[in-house]
This record gives structure tokens, sequence and C-alpha cells, in this order.
């Protein structure tokens, strides 16, 4: 089923791709858009449900809600509830879209390492997954995984003459754009706003980027190549809709902003 | 806010629990281990440390290393050369350890930069190393480099010899034929196809087939082709010669009987179940290890004998000395399983044995 869904029609768009272009790397790169562009409504329906949720936290029927029911957890979820309902919000709508995103990103993954191939159970399964008639085996193996410096089924290290070890370059490329995108699109904390919230996205700004950049360390180059064009297309994406806060990165930028409409 | 919280943290462990359970990292899910029986015991590559079992019975003597080390993965079926047994990994490493005690190592090369992905093979005091690193390294029973050759892609298998010429099967396509003394090209012949499944020698003729299901036989001087023959799959292993016939599987579960003389199919019998691995010649005809996890045995005139359950995946090469053969069962409850050459189960061999 997973296979079948997910895995078989990556592989084979990953590798139509690949096979027009010549170019393992720059196949990664322009799957990647496309699949961002596929789930765009999923990311435009998450950007709309975390504004409406912060706009909500201003909402003074909210804070008296808060105010008034907090010593009763129960009522208090009752009453949120039927605020929800009334300005027609959808609480896990900022939520769901990420999570249904993850599956695409541990197919993509299997996909990636089905298609390079480079132990024999992934072979044997990539020539299984192949849509007969799609691609022609022997023109697709052996595939050039090569891409710049980086052995894309291996994890990246740039070697530099004199110097003995290998610099993780695209790992540290990872963090950098995952904590930028993962700052620019959190709203700046409102005065009276919930710390909880505040402390939470703190959290996963400090947290995100190093776990992508941990995998990105430890698996193979490919993914890693997946996560940047991954961030630098959400941050475009974000950019595009108008709400991203360039501020909370770029603090010169910040006055400008706080007084967009 | 807290359910929320933990929401996230849930779901991005499960993201990262998928990622990293998919490197080959902490398990040996990339490929398949593989086993050799000797005059003295059977040698396991089981993953993380190859053991040493007992032929009568499959008691753990040894293993090694003594504790597993997680940046090396032993899938090569270990080979005997003299006392030596050299293990190769997927931490780019060949060792030569003494296969009595399994804690002495005679020596270690170090100088490839890629996995092994098959066994080494021995020729006389040489052994030929094929490399993922896309080189063939040429090694003396000291573990000192005495040549390396260089192909456009990885050498996955094992090559064959007559004593003169090594022949290595690569993914680029190519079976290479080079000099066993000096390691310099005399010739190669392209395959159509990338080459994974080791090659078989009989008489001055290669038999050998590639991913895309094309079987040739090459002439072992000129490597010029003698003939050729489509089948349903890709060919994964060595064909077994008996009597002027070629047996072996696809992954398609077809077991081809190939006339040897001119390639053309006496049989083409359907098992059910994807075969990838080599077979053994036991006493009433040859047994394959199936997919399924079962293995069946084949009369030399294409007839069923029979199949017997192991459990787990079976893709190695069936290994057989004397009156015993194994079959490694990837994933399976018994990782291996012995047979005599009736057919009969000897022995099983289990994790707690060890």
């Amino acid at each position: 089923m997973w296979d079948t869904i997910i895995i078989k029609p990556f592989i084979n768009m990953l590798l139509w791709i690949y096979m027009m272009v010549g170019n393992f790397g720059v196949a990664i790169i322009l799957f990647t858009t496309l699949t961002r562009v596929i789930l765009y409504p999923l990311t435009a329906k998450q950007i709309k449900g975390a504004q409406a949720m912060q706009e909500l936290q201003k909402n003074k029927r909210y804070l008296d809600i808060q105010e008034k029911y907090k010593g009763d957890k129960e009522k208090l979820a009752q009453e949120q509830m039927k605020l929800y309902q009334e300005l027609k919000i959808n609480p896990l709508s900022s939520c769901l879209p990420t999570l249904l995103q993850f599956p695409i990103i541990i197919g993509l993954y299997q996909a990636l390492i089905q298609s390079i191939a480079s132990a024999p159970l992934d072979l044997l399964k990539l020539t299984r997954h192949i849509y007969p008639g799609f691609i022609n085996i022997p023109d697709l193996i052996p595939l050039n995984t090569q891409f710049l410096w980086m052995e894309l089924g291996q994890p990246e290290r740039l070697y530099i003459p004199g110097i003995s070890f290998g610099i993780p370059i695209l790992t540290i490329v990872v963090v950098i754009t995952t904590f930028i995108s993962s700052k620019v699109i959190a709203p700046p904390p409102q005065p009276g706003a919930n710390d909880q919230g505040a402390m939470m996205t703190k959290m996963m700004n400090i947290y995100m980027p190093i776990l992508m950049g941990w995998l990105s360390y430890t698996l193979s180059a490919g993914l890693a190549l997946y996560f940047v064009v991954s961030n630098v297309i959400q941050i475009l994406q974000y950019a595009i809709t108008g709400k991203i806060y360039w501020g909370n990165v770029f603090p010169w930028l910040k006055k400008t902003e706080i007084n967009k409409p | 806010m807290k359910n929320k919280i933990l929401t996230i943290f849930v779901a991005i462990s499960v993201l990262v629990l998928a990622l990293t359970s998919c490197t080959g990292v902490a398990s040996t899910a990339t490929s398949w281990g593989g086993a050799t029986v000797t005059d003295s015991a059977v040698y396991f590559a089981d993953g993380m440390q190859v053991v040493a079992l007992r032929l009568d019975n499959g008691a753990n003597i040894w293993s090694y290393p003594e504790k597993a080390d997680a940046t090396r993965n032993f899938l090569a079926a270990p080979v005997l050369a003299g006392e030596q047994l050299i293990v190769a990994d997927t931490g780019n490493l060949l060792t030569s350890i003494n296969s009595r005690d399994g804690v002495t190592q005679n020596w270690q090369f170090a100088g490839a930069t890629g996995k092994y992905i098959d066994t080494p093979l021995v020729v006389g005091e040489t052994i030929i190393a094929p490399n993922a690193d896309n080189s063939l390294y040429a090694l003396d029973l000291k573990g000192v480099k005495l040549w390396e050759f260089a192909a456009d892609n990885s050498f996955w298998a094992q090559p064959a010899s007559d004593g003169k010429l090594v022949f290595a099967p690569n993914f680029d396509h190519y079976l290479y034929a080079v000099n066993l003394e000096t390691g310099v090209l005399r010739w190669k012949t392209d395959l159509k196809a990338s080459l994974v499944a080791r090659p078989t020698l009989v008489d001055g003729v290669i038999y050998v087939g590639n991913i895309d299901g094309n079987f040739y036989a090459l002439d072992s001087e000129r490597g010029t082709i003698l003939w050729e023959t489509k089948v349903a799959g890709g060919v994964w292993a060595a064909p077994n010669f008996v009597e002027g016939q070629l047996y072996f599987g696809d992954p398609t579960g077809i077991i081809n009987i190939l006339n040897a003389d001119d390639g053309s199919v006496v049989d083409a019998i359907k098992v059910e179940s994807g075969i990838i691995g080599s077979g053994v010649i036991v006493t009433d005809g040859i047994v394959f290890g199936k997919e399924n996890g079962d293995i069946i045995t084949i009369g030399f005139d294409g007839s069923n004998l029979g199949t017997k359950t192991v459990g787990g995946s079976i893709y190695s090469n069936l290994s057989i000395n004397g009156n015993l053969f194994v079959v490694v069962a990837t994933k399976g409850e018994n990782p291996l399983v012995a047979f005599d050459t009736d057919v009969k189960q000897s022995w099983v061999y289990t994790t707690s044995k060890k």
C-alpha cells in the first residue's frame, strides 16, 4: 500500500526527471520544487490557520474566556470550541498540514535511498519499483549520484587540502536555512500573548535546526539537499503570501514589518 | 498547549525514527548476510558480526568482533585462505583473522574507500577483492596490495578466475578481464546493463547475466560473446552448471534452465517467489532459496522435488561443502539453517546460540 501510493510514484517521478536532466542533484532540486508546489494548497492552509490562531489570541472574547474559566479546564475547552465554531476557525488547520507532509518526507527519503541503490536490497527494490516501459533499467543504472563535490548517497563532507577532516557544508547550510525558515514564518510575540506559545516557538526554533542538522550530518547528502531546497521554497512561499517576518532574523527590518497591515 | 507540544514532539520523533531506520546504520536491512561452509566450520557474516559455528550442531565457536561495532556491517560470506579467514565489511575494511580463534587479527587492509558487498576471491596466493569504490584490489596473503584495477563504476560481485585472468563484472555494464599477476586489462565486453551477478567459468567459457535479464556466454580468452539469451527477470547470481546445462533463478520467481552450448531455453519453471541467490547441487538435483523463505529442490530434468520452509527471506547464495549446505534467512527467526544433501534439516542456528 505504502509502496504503491508513495514510494513507487516518487521513485518513478524522481528518476524520470533524472533521465531528462541527466544529473541526480538537479533532479532532487526539481523534484522537491515540484512536490512543494503540489503541496502548496496545504501550506497555504497552514499559513492561513496559523494567522487565524494568532489573531484569535488578541480577540477580546477569547481573552475574557481565558480569564473567566482559568480554574475550570473542561468549561474553558467547551467555550473555546464554541468560539472556534462561531468564528469558523479550525484549531488544527495550522498543525494538520504540517503532519500531512511527514509521510511525504519519509516517502521522499525512501525514494532517494532506493534510487541511489548503494546496496543490493535497495537495488533489488528499485528494479521492482520502476514502472515497466516507463524507465529503461539499462539506461538508468548505474545512476550518476555525483553532484558538485557531493556523493548524494553518502553523508556530505567537503575535503579541503591541508585540513585533515571533512567539513559538513551542507549540514551547516541546512541548519542555517532551517533556522531562518522557522524564524521568519513565526509572527513576533504580541503584547499579552500566551507565554507558553512563545516558549514553544522559541524551543522549536532551536530544536528543529539541530534535528535537521543532525539528520543531514548522518544521512545521505541527497536528503540534506532536499532539506535545503525545501527550506528555501518554504521561505519563498511565505514571502509570496506576505506572511513573512524578516525582522525575526534581521532586527534592522523589524520596525517596518510591525507596521505592516 | 502542553498537548500540542507533546503532539509535535511525538510527530518529529516518529519522523526521525522513520528516517534513521532506513539508513542501514541501525540495521542490515539494505543487504543480506552470507555464509561459507568449510571442512572445519561454518562461517556466517551475520550483519554486525562474523560467527564461526560447529559443523555438527551449529553451536557458536567464536564471534568477530567480540563486541558488535555499529560502523562495520559484515554482509559478504567470509572466505578461507589456509588458516586465515578473510572478512570484508561495509566499513571499507578487509580483515584477515585466525579462523581457529576469531580473535587474532593477521592484517587489515584499509586502502578501499567503498563498501565490500560480495566475498573476495582467493586464487592461490592472491586475494581479489571487488569494491564499491570502483576498484578491484589484489592483495597477497600478508595483506600487501599487489595491484589495483579501477573501472568507471562499482564492483559488487565476486569475480571468477582461470588462474591467469580475473573476470570481474561491473556496474558500468562491462565484464572486465584483467591479468591476475599484474592487474593489466586484457579485454572488456559491454553486456548492455549493470552486472551484479557472479560469473561462472567452465572450460574457457564465462556464463554471466545482467540485471535486465540478458544472459551471456563469452569466450574467456578474447571476451567475445558466444551467445545471448533473454530471461524474464534480472540475473543476480551465478548459474549452476550441470552436465551441459545452466540453472539459475530470477526475481520474477522463475528457475531458468539453459543449454550451455547455445543458450536455448530448456525449461523455465515458475516457483511463485523470487530467487536471488545461487543454488547448490545436492544428491537429486539443485536446491534454491526463495524470497518467501522456502527452499525448493529442482531435479536435473526440471521436476519439482519438493519445498521446505526455512523462514524469513532467502536472498543469499546457498553454500555447500561435502554433505552439508546452509541457508541464510534474512530477518528470519532462525538466521541460518543447515541441511544435508538429502535436504534433511541438520541443525538450526539461532541468535540465542551466541
